[in-house]
This record gives structure tokens, C-alpha cells and sequence, in this order.
């Protein structure tokens, strides 16, 4: 890796001889799971002005958290095919200051899969260290040159150049035709992929990963709240299956009572025939209020099915044994990749038999 | 009232990261800790708290009042570092006046240089005295030094103190070849202690071969002589197998008899190389607990 003054610097320790740049924010069409459908210019931000502003009656944490991740890059993938034999990438973030729960390679990392058929084969993952928020990366294509490199879940991109081979050809790598209409997932910092090692571990991406599937991930960090205007915003969406992990950003059990199930009819309005799954709340140390969240849960989706509704229930503490919740999170509520995993399967299986 | 930590037991043992214990009934506290000789390498794949910070967890006390095993649960409650506020509330945990216990890890690569735990008044607050069923020495490298973690609770040495009630003392470096540095330890130390179990990391992927032959014979018949068992494993990717058998060879020629192998290389195998490491180098939070979970069934059956 190489650090930069200016996106454009000459790199001294990466050969660029007979590179051409791109800039991807000018290639909107390889980039999936962007809620910016018709845009010629790539943007991140998946929230409409109404969704940001609403934060402030939230409190500053919210407030904060939506200014600073508003526009990350979470859930979203740059997949293309090329012939160039190798690719170099400049990249510009907005924040250059690690998470204090996470390794840099999860929430700053360019998650580079090759893939084959159906499967994704981990290549490498690079993100830069604290203090830097400018850098260069240089990355060897597979021999069929089809790639699908998971973006950071916790930094925003501002500037992006690929280079490639001069006269070299990209071209979009599409998900099989069947598995083009994406699985929309809205939750807080845990959807979002906090603690995930690498990027592509997060449990919405790694459930991208098993189904081969396209995914929207509209999760941001405390701002999960349950509020009409988001509720209409995934009701805008064309989705293949919902996935709500909405519980622990609610600030208590008696706003989360009012909300949820509210929350939950509003989106089933939007989409009365979707399959939707709710998820319970991700609480590893036996936090009292954490189970009349999940009772509440339990009851919307009890509800929903006793009106005959397409919905399913994933109850994220049974996932897992009591002596194995320190082991599963790497504090109360944020995942290892290994329980990702597990959730990621959990839901899939769901999606499947759906 | 405030307690301090960092007592002389805590200062001189081996353990790394270091491990403060206390019991007390206070619905909050506050953790006053700073850290010194922290480290500015280029560490993508490590966590802050694990750097130069601290994790916290608890158990309850009178949730078993009858279970003096040790064995009770430890939960994750939180981690930080000195840059933020170290009050830690424990009201949607423990009832008023429930007593609790909370056992703090420190950082592996800085030092703690105070540890005072601050509870209001009128509450209880006492440091754990140590009673361990076993005593583990954990010598290696950079996985078992925890590079690849996110906090200095998951590393896999930490795990298996938790969960087996052991003391551990870490002869352990942050350099891919520590073979030789494990040789030079114990060359400058007496080591008195004797150990229940040896755990030996045989092999990072990175070691140069020459420090292997050089040193790993002589690492493994001094922790032979130390600990009742000595578990030697190894954890290489495919690319990397030659060096399975190196190892294994050298092994052989190694005369002692109590000595166990475990292959843990199946973490870069197809079903948990993206979940269990990054890109073949390093062994990640997951990974470290599927150590664990080997070593302790290794561990329970000696």
C-alpha cells in the first residue's frame, strides 16, 4: 500500500507504467447495492434528506452517526469482469480514524473475492491504517478476471480510480437472472457489518455471498428507529425479501412497543406479498430490557402470521449457547465473523424455502 | 471509593494481556487506567482495545450461590480506551445491590501503568484473590500474541483461562519469527513455576525455516521439562504445507513423551478460511475461538 498527498499522485512504489485510470463514481453500472437507480454518477447515500433530518429528534448520537455514515459504502459491491492483468486502486475516504470495535480491514476494507460460477474465493482484503484517509493498492486478476470487491461498511469513498491495463476492457459482472431482484436488509450498527473482520463478513453480505445474490443494505449505526418516512423508503424499494432488524436502537421498551409492530405494518403495506423476516434483538449478556424487546418481536410476527402474512422470525439469542456468548460477540451486541455466519445461513435458509 | 489493580502480583506475572479481577455490588464505576509504550506499527487487523485499550466483562455471584467451581459464565460488557468515558453501568445487568465480579484484560501491545477502579460510596468493592484449578505457559507468535484480533478478550489464550479457570503466563512475540526469542526467554530466565499444560505454537506460516530447524527442538524439550504436557500445533494454509512436514520431521527426532500434535489447519480449509482468517496470513476473532475449542478438548482429555 502506498500513501498519497493528492488522489492524482505519481506512485513511487507501484509500477505504473502503461496504467490508465477510471473514475468509478463516472460507472455507476458496476457498483450494486446503491439505492440510486437512475443516477449517471455514482452516489452512496441511501437515505433521502427527509430520513437525515428526522435523526434529530434522536439525539446527538444519532445525529452524529448519520453525518458520519450517511454515505458509507455498507452492502455495496463493485463486481466487473476485465481482461487486465492487474488493477491499482486510489482511493479518498472521508475518515481516516479507526472504530474502537473494529479491525480496519472490516470497517475501512476493499473486500476482493474472485469468482467462480457460483462461488466467491477470498483473494485479499486492504484498507489503510489509522491516520491515513489517502491511499494506492495494487491487486492481481484471476485468470477468468471476474471480480466482486465488498466496499468498506464503516467509511465513506469519496474519490475512487481503477486502473487498468491501457486498452484493457471492463464490463459488469450481473448476478445470475433469477438473483437480480435484492434481498433488502434495514438494521443498526450490527446489520450494518460492525466487527466483521473483512468487509464481505458482514451478516447481510455474507448472505449476498452464499445466495449469489444482489442486496440492498440500508443499515446505519443507532439510527434504526422505526420511523414512517424509512418505512416508505423500503416501501419504494423492489425487493426479493425484507429483512428487519430493528430492536436496539429504540431507546426504550415503551417506545419500542409503540413502533415496532407500526413499523412492521407500514412495510407490509408497501409490500403485501413480500416474504419479510424480523429479527429479534442481538443482546449477549443477559441485558433485562433486551427480552421484552424480543417478546415484542415476537408478537409482531406472531401477529403477522396469524393474518396470514409471508413472514418469519429469527431469534438471534437461540442461535447461539449461553457459554459460547462471549466467544460469538466481541462485546455485548457486535458479531465475530463466525456468528455473521450463522445468521447469514439462518437467513438464507429462510429466503430458500421462501 | 477507589481500589487499585495494579498490585504487585499483577506487575510481575507473565501474563499478556495482564488480567485485574474484583467483586463489588456498585450499580456503576468508573475504570481510571492509562496505558504507556503503545505501539504506531501498521495494525489493519488488530482492534484498538486490543492495542491500547481495555475490555470488561462480568459474571454474577448470586445467581449459583453453590457453585464454587469457577465455571460460571463470563459475559462481554463493553471495551475502551483511555480517549473514552470509562464509567461502566451495570443497572440493566445486576439489581441493586446484587453482587457481581468483573475481570478487565489488558492490552498486548502497551503497558498498563494504573489501574484504579472508582465506585460510589456506600458500595462494596474488593479485589478476587486467585484460586486456578490449572496453570497453562502459552509460548508462540503472533497468533498467540492475539495479532488478528479485535479485543484482548477473544485471543485464544484468554479463552482458555476463562473458560478452564487457569493462570497463563505468555512467552509470547510480536515477530513472524519468535522460535528463536522463545529460545533466548528461556535461555535468560529460570522458569521455577511447573505447568499443568504447555502450549507451543510449532509454526507461523512466515517463520524462515532456518530459525525452525535451529530452535524448535530446543523450545519444545525445555517446555517438556516445565509442564506436565506440552501441546505443539500447527496452522498453515495449503501453500505453506511443506512446512507441516518440517515440523512433523523435526518432531520425530525430539525425545520426549509428553508431547501432543494437534493439526489446526483446517482454519484455512474452504469451509472457514474466510470466516476463520484474512487472506491466508492472519487468524481472526473466529478463528481464535475454534482454537480454543480444540485446545480445551485436548486439554480436558490429558
Amino acid at each position: 500500500m502506498e500513501y498519497l498527498t493528492d488522489i492524482h499522485d505519481s506512485l513511487k512504489t507501484i509500477n505504473e507504467v502503461n496504467i490508465e485510470y477510471m473514475d468509478l463514481f463516472e460507472h455507476p453500472e458496476l457498483f450494486y447495492g446503491t439505492t440510486n437507480f437512475t443516477g449517471k454518477h455514482l452516489d452512496f447515500c441511501k437515505y433521502p434528506k427527509k430520513a437525515r433530518d428526522e435523526i434529530s429528534q434522536f439525539g446527538q448520537g444519532a445525529v452524529s452517526e448519520m453525518n458520519n455514515l450517511n454515505s458509507s459504502s455498507c452492502g455495496v459491491r463493485l463486481r466487473f469482469k476485465t481482461n487486465s492483468k492487474r488493477l491499482i486502486f486510489k482511493v479518498k475516504f472521508k475518515r481516516k480514524w479507526g472504530y474502537l470495535k473494529m479491525v480496519n480491514w472490516g470497517s475501512f476494507g476493499f473486500d476482493v473475492y474472485g469468482v467462480v460460477g457460483e462461488e466467491y474465493v477470498h483473494r485479499t482484503v486492504f484498507a489503510p491504517s489509522d491516520g491515513h484517509d489517502l491511499f494506492a493498492e495494487m491487486i492481481d486478476v484471476p485468470y477468468n478476471g471476474q471480480l466482486c470487491i465488498f466496499l468498506p461498511n464503516y467509511n465513506t469513498i469519496e474519490e475512487l480510480y481503477m486502473g487498468i491495463d491501457e486498452g484493457s476492457t471492463v464490463v459488469t459482472l450481473p448476478y445470475p437472472p433469477k438473483k437480480r431482484v435484492p434481498v433488502l436488509f434495514y438494521g443498526n450498527s450490527v446489520t450494518q457489518g460492525a466487527a466483521a473482520s473483512h468487509s464481505g463478513n458482514s451478516f447481510p453480505n455474507l448472505v449476498s455471498k452464499i445466495l449469489n445474490r444482489d442486496i440492498i443494505n440500508i443499515s446505519c449505526s443507532a439510527c434504526c428507529r422505526g420511523t414512517d418516512t424509512m418505512a416508505d423508503l423500503i416501501g419504494q424499494i423492489n425487493c426479493h425479501t425484507i429483512v428487519i432488524d430493528y430492536t436496539r436502537n429504540a431507546y426504550n421498551i415503551d417506545v419500542f412497543k409503540k413502533t415496532h409492530e407500526r413499523f412492521y405494518k407500514r412495510v407490509r403495506e408497501h409490500h403485501p406479498d413480500k416474504h419479510i423476516i424480523l429479527m429479534t434483538s442481538q443482546s449477549f449478556n443477559h441485558w433485562f430490557d433486551y427480552d421484552v424487546f424480543d417478546e415484542i418481536v415476537t408478537e409482531t410476527c406472531f401477529n403477522a402470521i396469524s393474518n396470514g402474512e409471508d413472514t418469519d422470525l429469527v431469534y438471534q439469542k437461540e442461535l447461539f449457547d449461553d457459554d459460547e456468548y462471549d466467544m460469538i460477540a466481541i462485546d455485548s451486541t457486535h458479531y465475530t465473523d463466525y456468528a455473521m455466519n450463522v445468521v447469514a445461513k439462518t437467513i438464507c435458509d429462510l429466503i430458500e424455502r421462501f | 471509593m477507589a481500589l487499585n489493580l495494579l498490585t504487585e502480583e499483577v506487575k510481575t506475572n507473565l501474563s499478556n494481556p495482564k488480567v485485574f479481577k474484583f467483586k463489588t455490588d456498585a450499580q456503576k464505576f468508573k475504570i481510571n487506567f492509562s496505558v504507556n509504550n503503545k505501539s504506531a506499527g501498521n495494525y489493519p487487523h488488530m482492534g484498538i482495545s486490543l492495542r491500547e485499550g481495555i475490555m470488561v466483562l462480568f459474571r454474577k455471584v448470586q445467581e449459583n450461590p453453590d457453585d464454587n467451581s469457577n465455571e460460571r459464565t463470563w459475559y462481554n460488557v463493553e471495551a475502551y480506551t483511555e480517549r473514552f468515558d470509562t464509567t461502566v453501568y451495570m443497572h440493566h445487568l445486576v439489581h441493586p445491590d446484587e453482587e457481581y465480579e468483573i475481570m478487565i484484560y489488558g492490552p498486548v501491545l502497551s503497558q498498563i501503568e494504573s489501574m484504579e477502579i472508582e465506585t460510589p460510596e456506600n458500595t462494596n468493592i474488593e479485589i478476587i484473590e486467585n484460586s486456578f484449578d490449572k496453570k497453562f505457559l502459552v509460548c508462540g507468535g503472533l497468533t498467540s500474541l492475539g495479532i488478528g484480533c479485535t479485543t484482548p478478550a477473544s485471543i485464544f489464550p484468554s479463552i482458555l483461562c476463562r473458560k478452564l479457570n487457569a493462570s497463563v503466563d505468555n512467552i509470547t512475540f510480536n515477530d513472524k519469527n519468535y522460535l528463536n526469542h522463545v529460545h533466548d526467554y528461556f535461555k535468560k530466565n529460570t522458569i521455577e513455576k511447573e505447568y499443568d499444560v504447555g502450549i507451543l505454537e510449532l509454526e507461523y506460516s512466515n517463520q524462515d525455516d532456518k530459525i525452525t530447524k535451529l530452535y524448535l527442538q530446543k523450545d519444545i524439550e525445555y517446555m517438556s521439562k516445565r509442564c506436565k504436557h506440552v501441546i505443539a500445533w500447527i496452522c498453515v494454509p495449503p501453500y505453506r504445507e511443506y512446512k507441516k512436514d518440517l515440523v512433523q520431521d523435526i518432531i520425530e527426532d525430539t525425545p520426549v513423551d509428553n508431547l501432543v500434535f494437534e493439526d489446526l489447519s483446517f482454519l484455512y480449509d474452504k469451509e472457514y478460511s474466510d470466516i476463520c482468517t484474512y487472506s491466508g496470513n492472519f487468524i481472526n476473532d473466529s478463528g481464535n475461538m475454534m482454537i480454543y475449542r480444540k485446545l480445551s478438548e485436548i486439554i480436558r482429555g490429558l
